[in-house]
């Protein structure tokens, strides 16, 4: 199915260059965003981990460290 | 009373101190689009003004993915892979928080996906500063968006586009799903 892009207040069906472009941008996007997600549970985990060295709850470290 | 002959509202000014005029004009009407993966704005910027403000509303989303833009001229994005820099901060009602930056982007992100199942809205002011002039072009821009059923997130951006290009436009895109509201652009006097 063809995307579809508003060209100055008009909505219309993509171009074949224009879906090309589209498909480029929305890879990158994408990209980043999974790089974004994994970082974030990379991080998570991190923390977890040093949680439990510790001894504290998420609850006892969010007092003592602010959310 | 009527609407006066030459006047397109019947609001009352009472006084207007002499030299102070309309600090924001409509460079672009509000623009509606339905269900579009994206809304380019051609001849939008020009020298008359030199900083813009942007509106960009979204009622409804297909699908959950972040929202970015591009500066545009002659029709054409500027899609350098590493000429956008930002850096993109969000908190939401329920205290989670969320940040995201880049040094080298081919596109600056204007928003985080909303939840288009839950509060399918988003809606983001953003100022736009000397698209038109051969300098660096400067964004700075904040707004909620949904997130679930009773809580929103807000979110506050800045970034810049490095090279020193002038643009007559933009691209507004969503990178999966459609799109679907309205958007409009000022620009800010420059003359008393």
């Amino acid at each position: 199915m063809a995307h579809k892009i508003n060209d100055n207040g008009t909505d219309r069906n993509m171009t074949p260059e224009e879906e090309t472009a589209y498909a480029v941008w929305a890879a990158e996007v994408q990209a980043e965003a999974q790089a974004r997600t994994e970082a974030a549970e990379a991080k998570a985990v991190a923390r977890q981990a040093i949680l439990d060295r510790l001894g504290l709850t998420e609850q006892e470290a969010q007092l003592l460290l602010g959310s | 009373m009527g609407i006066p002959s030459g006047y397109t509202s019947a609001q009352v000014v009472q006084a207007v101190p002499t030299g102070i005029n309309s600090a924001l004009v409509c460079v672009k009407a509000e623009t509606a689009f339905t269900s579009v993966a994206s809304v380019s704005a051609d001849n939008v910027f020009s020298a008359t003004y030199t900083n813009y403000k942007l509106f960009f509303n979204v009622t409804a989303k297909s699908a959950t993915s972040d929202f970015t833009m591009r500066l545009r001229v002659g029709g054409v994005d500027a899609a350098g892979a590493t000429d956008y820099r930002y850096a993109f901060m969000t908190r939401s009602s329920d205290g989670t928080s969320a940040a995201d930056n880049s040094n080298g982007a081919s596109f600056m992100r204007i928003g985080f996906a909303p939840n288009p199942s839950l509060v399918p809205f988003a809606v983001q002011s953003i100022e736009i500063m000397q698209p038109f002039q051969t300098q660096i072009t400067s964004f700075a821009g904040t707004g909620p968006r949904g997130l679930g059923t009773n809580s929103i997130a807000h979110e506050t951006f800045g970034g810049v586009y490095t090279p020193t290009t002038s643009f007559d436009g933009f691209t507004l895109f969503t990178a999966s799903g459609t799109m679907t509201g309205t958007y409009a652009v000022y620009g800010y006097s420059k003359t008393v």
